[in-house]
C-alpha cells in the first residue's frame, strides 16, 4: 500500500470541521434530552414511579467502561491513517469495531429486557428513559456504520481523503463516548 | 480571509450559523417527543402520566427565541452592507458592530422564558429572563447608533436601498421598544396574547427583517442581472410600502391595549376596535400595492433596465470588483484582500485555479493560503437523497412505517453511492 503524505495543510481538514459541527448539534440534542429528563424528574415525588424498578447499575457501568476504552484504538487508527500505515489502521479499526459491536449487542439485549419490565407507554419516566437511552444507542450504531464503511474502503488502500474520514470518525467516537458517560450517569441516577 | 478582513455581513451570517447549530436540536427533540406522544403513545407533555405540559414550551422557545435572531441577523448584515455604500464611508465602530452581532446571537439563548411569563414560572426564573431580555437591548442599540452615525458622518445619497434601510431602522426601533416593554413581567402578563404582541412581531419581522431584504433586492439587482432598476419608481415604492406597513401594523398596538386577543378571525361590534381594524385592512392593501410596485419594477428592469456596469454604486465589498452578472467562476484570479472594503482599498491578484472545480482553503484564523480543494462536480445524488428523506419523514408522520423503511433504505444506498465517489489524488 502506498504511504500517504498526509495533508500539507496547516489547518484541520474540512472533513474534520464538518464532523465538529455535526457533533455540536448532537451534543446539544443530548443536552435537551437530559434537560427534559430532569424537568420531568423534579415534578414527581417518586422517581422511578410506583411499579417501575430502579435501574440496574453494575452491567451498564461495565459496558460503559468497555465503550469508553474504544477511544484508544479509534485514536490509534486516526494516527496510523495519517502516517500512511494502512495495515495498522485497519487492525485498530477492526479492534474498535468488534468491541463496539459487542457493546451495542449487549445494550440492545438490556434495552429489550427493560421493555419487558416496564413500558415507555405507561409513564413519563419510561418515555424519557427509553427515548434518551435509545437515542444514544442510535448514535453508537451510526459510529459503527461509519467505521465499517471506512474499513471497507481501506481494503482498497489508503488515501488522504480516507485518512480524513478516519480522523473525523475518530472525533465522532470520542464525542459519542463522552455522551455515553453523561447519558449513563443520568440513566442510573435514581439508583446512585 | 482572516477575521479582521471579514465584512460585517459575513459576521452576521457567522452568528446566524452558530445560532442554528445550537437552536435547532431543541426543536428536533420537541418534535420527536410530540410524535412519540401522538403516534406511539409515549408521555412527555400530559400531566396525568407524569408529563409536563410546559416542557413543550421550554423546548420550543429555547429554539424559538434564537430563531427570531436567526431571522433578523441577515437583515442587520444587509444593513451593514448598504449603509457604507450610500453613506460613502466605512461603518463606524466596525469591531463593536461585529461583536454586537455575535453577542445578540449569544444572549438570545438565555431569554426564552420571556415567552412564558404568564405560565406560572417561579419568580427567580421570571427575574432572570426579564433581566436577560433587557440586556439584549445593549448590542441592538450599539448597532442602531453605529448605523445612524455612519449615515450622519458620511455623505449619504438616499437612493432606494438606503431608503429601505432607513425604514428598517425606524421600524426596528418601534418593534424593539415594544419588545423591551414585554421584558417587564407585569406589562407582559397584561398584554400577552393580545394584538400588542402581534404588533411587536410584525414590526420586527416584517419591518425589520423584510425591509432590508427588499432594499437588498434593489441593491444587488444590478450585480445579479447586469441591469439597473428604475430609481424613481423604486423610491416611490419605498414610500408606499412604508406607509402601508405603518398603517397595517401600528393600530395593532392600540387594539391590543384595548383588549383584542390574538388568533381571532372575527369579533362583536362595539368594543371600539372596528375603526382600527378597518384602517389595518386599508393598510394591508396599500402594502400589497407597494410590494407589487417593487416586484413590477424588478421584473420590468430585468428585461428593459439600462445596463449597470460592474459597479454602479461604487460599493466597498468584493462582489463589486467582478463583472455584473458575475461569471460562473466569480473571479478569474483569486483576489487577495487587505480589508473588509477591498474595492475602496486594494485588491491584488493572487492564485489562479484553472483545473476544473477548485477553490483555495486557508488557515482558520489568519487566512493564509493552505490548500487547493477539489470541489465536487454536478451530481444527481444530493437531490435524490433530499427527496427520499422527505418522503421518509412524510411516511413516518402518516404512520406508513413500511414505506418509510423502504425510503430509509433508498436514502442509505444513495449516501453510499455518494461517498463512493472519491476525489482523484495524484
Ligand atoms: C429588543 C429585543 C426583543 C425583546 C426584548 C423581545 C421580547 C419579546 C417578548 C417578551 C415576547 C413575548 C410576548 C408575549 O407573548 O407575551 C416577544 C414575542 C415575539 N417576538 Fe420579540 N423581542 C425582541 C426582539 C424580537 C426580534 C428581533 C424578533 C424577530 C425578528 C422578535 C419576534 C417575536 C415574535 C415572533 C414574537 C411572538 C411569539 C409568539 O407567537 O408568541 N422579537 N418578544
Ligand atoms: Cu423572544
Amino acid at each position: 500500500m502506498s504511504t500517504v503524505p498526509y495533508a500539507q495543510r496547516v489547518a484541520k481538514p474540512n472533513g474534520w470541521w464538518g464532523m465538529v459541527v455535526f457533533v455540536a448539534t448532537e451534543a446539544t440534542l443530548f443536552g435537551t434530552l437530559i434537560g427534559s429528563y430532569y424537568d420531568l424528574r423534579f415534578r414527581t415525588p417518586r422517581w422511578p414511579p410506583a411499579g417501575v424498578p430502579d435501574p440496574k447499575v453494575a452491567v451498564p457501568l461495565i459496558l460503559l467502561a468497555v465503550l469508553v476504552s474504544t477511544s484508544i484504538p479509534v485514536q490509534l487508527a486516526s494516527v496510523f491513517a495519517r502516517a500512511g500505515r494502512t495495515a495498522a489502521t485497519r487492525l485498530a479499526l477492526l479492534t474498535a469495531l468488534v468491541l463496539q459491536s459487542g457493546y451495542l449487542a449487549l445494550q440492545i439485549h438490556l434495552y429489550v429486557d427493560d421493555l419487558h419490565r416496564f413500558s415507555p407507554q405507561a409513564t413519563a419516566y419510561g418515555s424519557i428513559y427509553f427515548t434518551m437511552v435509545g437515542a444514544h444507542h442510535a448514535h453508537v450504531l451510526v459510529g459503527i456504520v461509519l467505521e465499517a464503511w471506512l474499513l471497507l474502503r481501506l481494503f482498497g488502500g489508503n488515501t488522504v481523503y480516507r485518512a480524513v474520514g478516519v480522523q473525523a470518525t475518530a472525533f465522532f467516537w470520542h464525542a459519542v463516548n463522552v455522551l455515553a458517560v453523561a447519558v449513563t450517569i443520568v440513566q442510573l441516577s435514581p439508583s446512585l | 480571509m482572516s477575521f479582521n478582513r471579514m465584512p460585517l455581513f459575513v459576521f452576521a451570517m457567522l452568528a446566524v450559523s452558530l445560532s442554528l447549530i445550537f437552536a435547532l436540536p431543541s426543536l428536533t427533540t420537541d418534535l420527536v417527543f410530540l410524535e412519540l406522544q401522538r403516534k406511539v403513545g409515549f408521555h412527555f407533555f400530559d400531566v396525568a402520566h407524569g408529563g409536563d405540559a410546559l416542557l413543550w414550551q421550554h423546548l420550543f422557545w429555547l429554539f424559538g427565541h434564537p430563531e427570531v435572531y436567526i431571522i433578523i441577523l441577515p437583515a442587520m448584515g444587509i444593513a451593514t452592507s448598504i449603509i457604507p455604500t450610500f453613506a460613502k464611508r466605512k461603518m463606524v465602530a466596525f469591531p463593536l458592530v461585529a461583536l454586537a452581532e455575535l453577542l445578540v446571537a449569544f444572549i438570545g439563548f438565555g431569554v426564552w422564558g420571556h415567552h412564558m411569563f404568564a405560565t406560572g414560572l417561579p419568580v427567580g426564573a421570571l427575574v432572570f429572563f426579564a433581566a436577560a431580555s433587557m440586556m439584549v437591548v445593549i448590542p441592538s442599540t450599539i448597532q442602531i447608533y453605529a448605523w445612524l452615525f455612519t449615515v450622519n458622518l458620511g455623505r449619504p445619497e438616499f437612493r432606494a436601498p438606503l431608503l429601505f434601510i432607513g425604514g428598517f431602522i425606524g421600524l426596528f426601533v418601534i418593534g424593539g421598544l415594544s419588545g423591551i416593554m414585554f421584558a417587564a413581567v407585569p406589562f407582559d402578563q397584561a398584554t400577552t396574547d393580545t394584538y400588542f404582541v402581534v404588533a411587536h412581531f410584525h414590526f420586527i419581522i416584517f419591518g425589520a427583517a423584510v425591509f432590508p431584504i427588499l432594499g437588498g433586492m434593489y441593491y444587488w439587482f444590478p450585480k445579479v442581472t447586469g441591469r439597473m432598476y428604475h430609481e424613481r419608481l423604486a423610491q416611490a415604492s419605498f414610500w408606499v410600502t412604508f406607509a402601508g406597513t405603518m398603517l397595517t401594523f401600528f393600530p395593532m398596538h392600540i387594539v391590543g391595549l384595548l383588549g383584542m386577543t390574538r388568533r381571532v378571525y372575527t369579533y362583536h361590534a362595539g368594543f371600539g376596535w372596528d375603526a382600527y381594524n378597518l384602517a389595518e385592512t386599508v393598510g394591508a392593501f396599500i402594502l400589497a400595492f407597494g410590494l407589487l410596485m417593487i416586484f413590477g419594477n424588478l421584473l420590468w428592469s430585468r428585461f428593459r433596465g439600462a445596463p449597470s456596469g460592474p459597479d454602479p454604486f461604487f460599493g466597498g465589498t468584493l462582489e463589486w470588483t467582478t463583472s455584473s452578472p458575475p461569471p460562473p467562476y466569480n473571479f478569474p484570479v483569486i483576489p487577495r484582500v487587505s480589508s473588509p472594503y477591498p474595492n475602496w482599498d486594494r485588491v491584488e491578484g493572487g492564485l489562479q485555479l484553472d483545473h476544473g472545480h477548485e477553490t483555495p482553503a486557508t488557515t482558520v484564523r489568519d487566512g493564509h493560503f493552505d490548500e487547493v480543494l477539489k470541489m465536487p462536480s454536478e451530481s444527481g445524488l444530493p437531490i435524490v437523497l433530499a427527496f427520499s428523506v422527505t418522503v421518509l419523514f412524510i411516511m413516518l408522520l402518516t404512520t406508513h412505517f413500511v414505506v418509510a423503511g423502504i425510503f430509509a433504505g433508498i436514502a442509505g444506498l444513495v449516501l453510499a453511492a455518494w461517498h463512493a465517489q472519491e476525489p482523484a489524488e495524484q
